[in-house]
Formats: structure tokens, sequence, C-alpha cells
């Protein structure tokens, strides 16, 4: 999965209505390729909004959002998941679905009429199981996986599309540390082989540590984006939470960490 | 959903047809209209004394029996034929009728005046037009009692609006549906009692028995009658000798080609009716569309006999066959009239 | 490393062999039973002359019509109301992502019947024999049917399940409210409605079977070359439409064409309940939930199972029929206690 182009994901000037709620406003962004961007914001800041604007699932009031300058809503769905795979926080299997059999849905837009699936997308599935480590899982059933074993099955189907830009909803949630520290490693990975990764996180930590980008959403727009220095500063963190927080910059042995000032 | 609905279903149908017979919608025929002016119209005193023929145009008679005479007998205990009894303190005044053929009986032995509400498919004889009609499966109790019925007619079916009655204080008769001749003259007999108008039913009843006599008379050297399929719906359904359809039949000496099946209301199946290849075909669904052409048409049917002799026969009131009344006699000589044109005129 | 994965292609293709194998000997079983005593012998002698138009005055022609024109059009129409019915059945399981959905869900059979209804008591002869105002009517009563609900869920906002089932529950409710009206009041006049509630080939010509089968073979490609598509629609909506799939149109277009042939099934035969809803689920306990697998497999199985339905409901009280609704709710009932019982779980 060697990206020979870079995916850029450009908002222009996008708001989003529903029902004469205002849920983004005037947001004009890049998500870029190779690196990690992270969104993170509040709860009903628009994180998950945005995120399914970014995948063409929803289509904006306003501006539109493009895919290296090609409108997402020019392209039909199948387009669109040949190149962009998503993985939601809680998505829905049926227990009994076996692994394979999941990775291989991924692999929709590329089957023919018949969705008979060829040997190269039994080596796609393969691939992409491996490239997870989840690659001896392949005959087991969802419902026998782990937290963390699903989540990097659902990437593995991302993987499988053939998709070059990954947009997660949280994908660390409820996982153990272990787990979730393999997922991160897996997104680095991605990142440096030249996918374009959009990850909405909740802890601003993970977001400093891992992230190339952060954009931080709030009151329907984006009130700053930029490096994890750049935007999670304590006054931006303290205007989006209402929290005093504590900087540790980086240093040799530690990276940077945000705390939270507890005050009695 | 609907599958629980097929099981519903198929205990309302069963309900249905049981009751079913005796509540076709279609024109009285002159013949059936002359025999009972004769029967309404006898006097008390006439008792067994006339030997009119069943056809007989109408006798001069007075109307109805001196109401003093006929209250004489009353208070009286009257078991039904269901073993119950009920005592009746004087002559019911308002009776209602939910069954078409109790009706007809009611007017048949000169208690019309008395009866002032009948179920919708009540048509016979023409004074019921101007009647209220109650209507038949959906009649309802409070209705019932807002007429100030004293003497409620029910027939099969109508168990639960019979219980309800009842336990008003009611006094409630249901005449399940006969299934032999025999079941009628007790009918007959039960509301003459009731309705103290004994010697009329006894007259009714006579009547009867002289021209279903005559009837079987005519047939006495018919030994074999045609084998016939009687052919009730478009989808095949026919009667069994368990019903009362299928009694008229076996008087008519016809065999039934469904005959022995297992309900009363058989669906027969085409094959069989090609195999067993009746003599005649006597539709009672012409309200269809069914006729003589539309049977021919039907594919595979050319091989029957019924069909290559064109003994395709529509019976055009089906009341009269199929409601156990007074007017049965009528209903045999209906069909006798179409099987064997020869013995009947 | 292939050992992952099984051919879809070969294992598949054997099943669906074996399946029409099963089918085949069953309707050939079939055109032997009967009321008539016809020798086996000859029941082929009179297919082969049909066949091949020939005419050996040898066979008495009752018993060539008693083959040609009552046991092969029954046959014909079982297989295909089978079909149809279990292909519907699948189709409609799969678009709702419930078991418990079946042909009739949305008002179909409600509608059909009312349909019936207003036609039986209508004062025109209806000719409900030969004529093809039966078929006709309860086509496009199920019809008007189903354009209503899908109208109403369109009028709700969104083509999703929930606006579509309630819809269709409600339809269904007020049709089959109407038609009991109907009998109830009706009478003698309304005993031939009763005919097509319960369902039966007892009348079938091979006129009804050419009318309705167009609109079947019609439904049955589209769900042919779409079906597929039902596998993603296990997933929810989102991830769905994220995979490439348009959700909204597959859906509609799915199930436009599962109530065509189920439309077109239930102005054939009336109303067989159970086929649509039991047969998909004995075919996932066989292969589980690959509708590439399943839908076919429905198909032929569903066939099998009306063609072996209708062979009890004309044989095992003769000379009388039951009609086959009746049969497959009697068969199809102890099914599903059996289904509650046993440790597997169905899964969509």
């Amino acid at each position: 999965m060697v990206t020979k182009s870079q995916q850029i994901i450009e908002f222009r000037n996008v708001s989003f209505k529903f029902k004469d709620h205002v849920i983004l406003d005037n947001i004009s962004t890049t998500i870029n390729a190779g690196k990690v961007t992270t969104l993170i914001g509040r709860n009903g800041a628009g994180k998950t909004t945005f995120l399914r604007l970014s995948s063409g699932l929803l289509k904006p009031s306003n501006g539109d959002v493009f895919l290296n300058a090609r409108s997402l809503s020019d392209m039909s769905s199948k387009e669109r998941a040949l190149k962009i795979g998503v993985v939601q926080q809680l998505p829905f299997a049926p227990d009994e679905m076996k692994v394979k059999d999941l990775v291989m849905l991924g692999r929709y837009p590329h089957l023919g009429i018949f969705a008979q699936e060829s040997k190269k997308d039994i080596l796609a599935v393969e691939e992409a199981l491996k490239k997870v480590e989840c690659l001896p899982l392949a005959m087991r059933t969802i419902g026998s996986l782990s937290g963390g074993e699903k989540r990097k099955i659902f990437i593995a189907r991302a993987l499988a599309q053939g998709a070059d830009i990954f947009l997660m909803d949280e994908p660390t949630a409820n996982l153990d540390l272990d787990a979730q520290l393999n997922i991160f490693a897996l997104l680095r990975k991605l990142a440096s082989e030249g996918a374009t990764i959009l990850v909405v996180l909740h802890d601003v930590n993970q977001a400093s540590i891992y992230c190339d980008k952060v954009i931080l959403l709030h009151e329907c727009s984006i009130l700053a984006e930029g490096t994890p220095d750049q935007v999670l500063t304590e006054k931006h963190l303290s205007d989006v939470y209402n929290v005093k927080t504590s900087i540790f910059p980086a240093d040799e042995k530690f990276p940077r960490l945000v705390v939270p000032v507890v005050s009695n | 959903m609907l599958r629980f609905k097929t099981v519903f279903l198929t205990i309302l149908f069963s309900l249905f047809v049981i009751s079913g017979c005796s509540n076709s919608d279609s024109v009285p025929t002159p013949a059936a209209a002359t025999a009972t002016p004769a029967a309404a119209t006898a006097t008390p005193a006439a008792a067994t004394a006339t030997p009119a023929a069943a056809t007989a145009t109408p006798a001069a008679a007075t109307a109805n029996s001196n109401l003093s005479d006929r209250n004489d007998s009353f208070p009286k205990t009257i078991t039904d034929l269901t073993g119950d009894s009920f005592v009746l303190d004087g002559i019911p005044k308002n009776v209602v009728s939910i069954s078409p053929a109790a009706t007809e009986i009611l007017f048949a032995i000169g208690a019309g005046d008395s009866v002032i509400a009948v179920d919708s498919f009540s048509n016979f004889p023409v004074e019921t037009e101007s009647l209220p009609k109650l209507g038949f499966q959906d009649a309802n109790t409070e209705v019932i009692v807002s007429y100030g019925a004293d003497l409620v007619i029910t027939t099969g079916g109508h168990e639960e609006l019979t219980q309800q009655l009842k336990t008003l204080g009611i006094t409630t008769v249901l005449l399940d549906g006969a299934v032999s001749i025999d079941g009628i003259y007790l009918h007959i007999s039960l509301l003459g009692e009731i309705m103290g108008l004994e010697n009329n039913a006894e007259v009714i009843i006579t009547n009867m028995r002289k021209q279903i006599g005559a009837i079987e008379r005519k047939l006495e050297d018919v030994e074999n009658g045609p084998s016939v399929f009687y052919e009730l719906d478009p989808g095949l359904w026919s009667v069994s000798s368990d019903s009362f359809v299928g009694e008229l039949l076996n008087i008519l000496k016809l065999r039934n080609i469904a005959a022995d099946s297992a309900s009363s209301y058989p669906q027969m199946n085409l094959e069989s009716i090609i195999a067993e290849n009746p003599d005649v075909i006597l539709l009672a669904d012409f309200q269809y569309g069914e006729n003589s052409e539309s049977v021919k048409a039907r594919p595979g049917w050319e091989v029957i006999s019924a069909v290559q002799n064109n003994q395709i026969l529509e019976i055009r009131d089906a009341d009269v066959v199929s409601r156990p009344g007074p007017r049965v006699g009528n209903g045999l000589e209906l069909i006798g009239k179409l099987i064997y044109p020869d013995i009947f005129d | 490393m292939r050992y992952l994965f099984n051919n879809f292609i070969g294992s598949a293709y054997i099943k669906i062999f074996v399946a029409l194998l099963i089918l085949i000997t069953i309707s050939i079983f079939s055109l032997s039973q009967g009321y008539a005593d016809i020798h086996f012998s000859t029941m082929v002698k009179i297919l082969w002359e049909m066949i091949n138009s020939n005419d050996h005055s040898q066979i008495s022609e009752s018993s060539k019509l008693i083959i040609t024109e009552i046991r092969l059009p029954r046959l014909i129409a079982s297989i295909i109301v089978g079909g149809a019915l279990a292909y519907s059945g699948a189709t409609y399981q799969g678009i709702f992502r419930n078991p418990l959905a079946d042909p009739f869900l949305l008002g179909i059979a409600s509608g059909a019947s009312f349909g019936i209804a207003l036609l039986v008591i209508s004062p025109w002869e209806q000719n409900l024999y030969i004529g093809i105002l039966t078929p006709f009517v309860a086509f496009v009563s199920s019809g008007i049917t189903i354009v209503v609900v899908l109208l109403l869920a369109r009028k709700a906002g969104k083509f999703d399940n929930y606006s579509i089932i309630l819809a269709g529950v409600a339809l269904s409710a007020i049709f089959s409210a109407f038609t009991s009206f109907i009998l109830l009041t009706g009478g003698e006049n309304a005993r031939p409605i009763f005919g097509f509630l319960f369902g039966g080939f007892n009348t079938i010509t091979w006129l009804k079977v050419f009318l309705c089968t167009p609109y079947v073979l019609l439904g049955g490609t589209v769900i042919f070359l779409l079906g597929h598509r039902l596998n993603i629609l296990q997933l929810d909506d989102d991830q769905a439409q994220n995979l490439g799939l348009d959700v909204e149109k597959t859906r509609i277009i799915l199930l436009a064409a599962a109530s065509l042939i189920a439309a077109a099934a239930v102005s054939m035969a009336g109303i067989i309940g159970f086929v649509g809803l039991i047969v998909p689920h004995m075919i996932r306990l066989i292969v589980g939930s690959d509708y590439r697998l399943l839908l076919p497999l429905a198909a032929i199985f569903g066939a099998t199972f009306v063609v072996l339905t209708d062979i009890i409901a004309r044989t095992i009280i003769e000379p009388q029929e039951i009609p086959v609704g009746i049969v497959t709710a009697m068969v199809g009932g102890p099914f599903f206690i059996w289904l509650l019982s046993s440790q597997k779980r169905i899964s969509m």
C-alpha cells in the first residue's frame, strides 16, 4: 500500500446545518497525506459531523469538501470507497460473521457484478490482515474477538478497500493500554507510508504524543489548528474545557504532557 | 401477523360454512312464491283435511287465528331442541329472528305479525322487505334489546349471542341449522308451540310431507339417479351428505361425488372431479359469473361427461335450495326439474 | 497462503446443483401423484409426447389431460410460487436485517385480500375460475399497497427500515380490518374470498401461469443481479454507505423487486404463508448467511417445499383438497417450535 499520489482532503468554507441548528460554521482546513491529523473538541462540538463530511456520507449545507481538488459530492459511493476507509467507533457486525468475510466486504468496490472474489481480492484481504497483525484470527468469528482485535479488524477492512485515507472515530476508546499503543503504532506506520489519517480523539495527551496536526473544534468552528505545541496550549484548553492545565514540554526522556490542575 | 390470521380465519370459515348455506342472496322465483301463501293462510280448524297439492294456489282462508284461543294455552313450559326448558308467560309479541329459515317458518305458520326485526339475509316472504335488518354475524345484543324483543330466534354461529341474550333475561331459542328434513319439521313444531300456533304448524308440516312425498313417489322408478358434482364456489367447494344440500341430493337419488368427504363443505380436488366424471354439474355459484359457457371453457373439463352432454345446470334460486325452511319442497322441485325434466313436468 | 478461503465458486455451484437435482426429482414424483391412477410410465410417455408434439392414440384423453392441463400447470405454478416467495422472503429478511420479516411484512397479503374481497362482493360477474380478473386485481392491489407504503415512508422523511416497516404494518392492519368487515357482513356472497385467503393451486390454469410468471422473472432477475449487496447491508447503513453501497437506492430497488415477485405469487395462488419466512431460515442453518448462496438456494428449496406441500394438500384426504396455505402453516408451525428449542441462534 504505497501511495503513488498524495490524497488530500480539503474543506472550503464548509457549513453544516441540521434542522436550523448550526453544527459547523464556515470551516476551511486541510488534512494532509503522510500525517496523523486529529480532531479535538468537546462532545457536541461537531467532530463526528466533521468526520462524516470528510467521508462524503453527509453533504455540506454550504461550501464543499474536496479530495485532491475533486468535490466529494461529484464522486459515487464506490469511487469514494476506493479511496476512503472509515472506522466507526461502534460499528455493528453480526457475531457469527467470520473475520475473513468481514474484511472481504471491504473489497466490494473492487468486485464485479456478481461479487465473486478473485485471487487478487483474497490476496488483498490476507495482506490487510497481515498489516494489522491479525492473520491468525482470520477464521474466528467477530463475536469471539476482544475489543482491540475488533478495532484492528475494522482497520484491516479499510486497508482491504485499498484506501489511502483513513477516517477514525475514537479508535482507542475502551481499549486496554497495550491495545491502544498497538493502534497508534499502526497509525504511525501507515502515515509513514504516505496515508492520510484523520482521527477523532478525546485524550489530549494521545493527541500530543501521536499526532502531527491538531484541529481544535470549538463552538462550530476551528479555534486553532497546527502542531500539538501550537494548539494544545493552556489558553486554548482553558477556553474550550474551562480547565486549568499545566503543560510539561517534551524532553529527551518524556513526551509532551498536559496535566489538568485540580483545585481543591 | 397474517399467519395468525390464517388460524383465526380457519375457525371463522368453519363457522361460516356451517351457517353459510342458509344465507344466500338471490331472487325468489315465481314457483317458490306460489306454495307458501297457501300454507300461511291456513285456518287452525282446517287440520289435516285438505288434500291440496304442494303447489296449490292460495286457498281462501282467514288470516290469523283468534288471539284469545291462542292465549289459552299459556303460560307453558317449552323444551327446546337442546333439552333446555324455559317458561313462556304469554305469546311473544316482539319476535326478532336472526335466522332466515326461522323467519320463513314464522311467517308460514302465521306469526308474521309478531316479527319486528330480522337479519340481513331474511328476504322471504315479501313482508320482510319493510322490516329492519339487524345484520347477521354482526348482530348486536344492544340493538336487539333496544327493540324490546321478548323472543329471539338464532341459528348456528350465534352461540355467544344466544348466551348473552339469555343472560339478559330475553327468551332466546337457537335453531341449529337442520341437516335433515325431519329437522325442519322439529323446528316448525317448536316455533308453532312457542307462538301458540301448533295447529298451523301441523298444517305446514303436513303440506310439506305431501309435497315431498309426491316428489319421492315421482322418483320411485328411478333406480340410480345421475352422478352429480354440486359446485358451491368457483374454488370447487362442494357439499357432502353431512350437509343440508347433501341431504336434498340424497332424496333426489343423485349420486353426489363428494358425498363421503370428511367435512360437510369440502373443497374438491380438480383431478378427482375429472376422474369421477359426473353426469351432471349443478352450479350454485352462478352469481360469480359461473355458467354453462364458463365451465366448458375450463381447461381439462372437456372430458367430463356432464360437459360433453351439456348437463351443466344452474341453480338460480340458491336460497330455496339451501335454507332449511318451509320451502324446502320447492327446492327439491327446482333441482328435480333441472335433472329429471321428464318426470317433473 | 491460500488456506484461508474456500473458493466460493466451487462449493456454491455444487450445492446449487444438488438442490436442483432434489427439486427435479420431487417434481417428477409430484407428477405421478394424484387421485387419478396414472401409471408412471404412462405419465412419462405423455410428457414425452407433449415435448415432441406427438399423438399416440393409445393413451386415454382423460389421462393426457390430467397430466398436461392439471398436474403439470399445478407443478409449474408450485415451483414458481414457492421459489418466488422464498426468494422474496430471503430478500426482505436481508433488507430489514430481521429474521421475522417475510414477503407479507409490508401488507401485500392484506392489500391483495382486500382487493379480492371487493371484487367478490361486487355486482360484476367475475368468472373467478377462468377469468384473469382475479390475478389482475390481486396483483394491482398488492402493487398499490407497496407504493402507498413507500410513499408514506418517504413522507416521514427517510427510507430507513423503521419508517417502512411502520407504514407497512399500519396499512396491513387497515386492509385486514376492511377485509374482515366484508367477510363478516357479506355472508354467503363472501365465500370465495376464503379460497383466496387460504391459497391453493386447485384451479390453476396455464393462462394464470403465463400471466404471472413474467413478473416473477423480472423481479427475480433484479434480485439475482443485486442480491449480493445484501451481505453488506447486514452491517449498519453508515458502514454500508462508506463501503461504497448506495444504501437508499439499493434498498428501494430490492424492496420493489421482492414485492413484485411476491405480488405475482399471490396473484397466482392466493396467500400462502410460512414459505417466505421459514425456507430462508432453513437454508441459513445449512449454509450460513452469505446471500450469494442463500438467495438461489432459498428459491430452489422454496419451490421444493411448495411442491411437497401441494402433494400433501391434494392427496392426503382424497378426493378432498386442503388449501395449500393451511398445509404450509401446519408444517411451518412445528418447525418454528423446533427452531426455538434448537441451540443454533439465527443471525442475519
